[in-house]
């Protein structure tokens, strides 16, 4: 038991160095925005970044942010030392929050991320001089959904996985609970 | 549950105290109340055998069938 609990110490510190790395690349961006709007660098002009972008990206981050939550909630359990076993109700419904959280975050990642290349796409249809590369930017719309539509999968994988172990964690607290009531 | 213990009688009639019989057939006072209390969900043969020998009675002295 002490095993499974140390690999999913790892899992979790895993997850939550990569959320972190995410929230601070996202992050980043809102400063980017605004020294653009106040003309203080040029690489970032205003115009690149629309409203709807903005939008989107502040969703996203608050998105990131529920998940980072719902995983030092997760760590906090599995850190926790008076805990000699993981087989209890309180780990079952936080281990059955985080997994349906990673679903719902997967599929509101791949919702903005249609969002944003629709509002990318409808940007080179809407220039007449990038008509001509309608064409090719279908082919492109098409490449960008397979690739959110892929990006979205492991998330997916990942909560499914953990709402099996939150069933599993239920299964084994219940024989627990027996066994402990076996004299 | 419709399994009743009547350990607390039998333990009256033979004068044992709850802590006696716990030392005696090897178990916990813990786990001997929670028997007694009717929460335990199971009891193993060997726990069963130790309380009769230690009680001098039969399994049916001890636990008795009543429909809820």
């Amino acid at each position: 038991m002490k095993k499974s609990i140390t690999y999913l110490k790892y899992i979790v510190n895993f997850l939550l160095i990569a959320l972190a790395l995410d929230i601070l690349s996202k992050g980043l961006k809102f400063p980017l925005i605004i020294l653009a709007k106040f003309n203080l660098i040029h690489e970032y002009t205003p115009s690149d970044f629309n409203i709807l972008d903005i939008i989107l990206l502040t969703i996203n981050l608050i998105l990131l942010m529920y998940m980072g939550w719902l995983l030092l909630k997760l760590r906090k359990t599995v850190h926790n030392p008076e805990s000699k076993s993981l087989f209890s109700k309180e780990n079952k419904s936080i281990f059955k929050k985080v997994g349906k959280g990673f679903i719902y975050y997967s599929i509101a990642i791949f919702i903005i991320r249609v969002l944003e290349l629709y509002s990318e796409n409808t940007d080179i249809t809407n220039n007449p001089s990038a008509h001509d590369f309608v064409y090719s930017s279908n082919y492109s719309l098409g490449y960008h959904m397979g690739e959110a539509i892929g990006g979205r999968i492991p998330g997916l994988v990942i909560g499914i996985f953990i709402l099996i172990l939150a069933d599993l964690i239920q299964d084994g607290y219940h024989l627990k609970e027996e066994n402990d009531l076996t004299i | 549950m419709a399994i009743i213990i009547n350990l607390d009688a039998v333990l009256v009639k033979r004068g044992m105290k709850s802590n006696e019989l716990a030392q005696k057939i090897g178990i916990t006072t813990a786990n001997l109340s929670i028997l007694k209390t009717g929460k335990a969900k199971a009891i193993r043969f060997s726990t069963l055998e130790a309380i009769c020998r230690a009680l001098d009675c039969q399994p049916g002295d001890i636990l008795e069938y009543s429909e809820e």
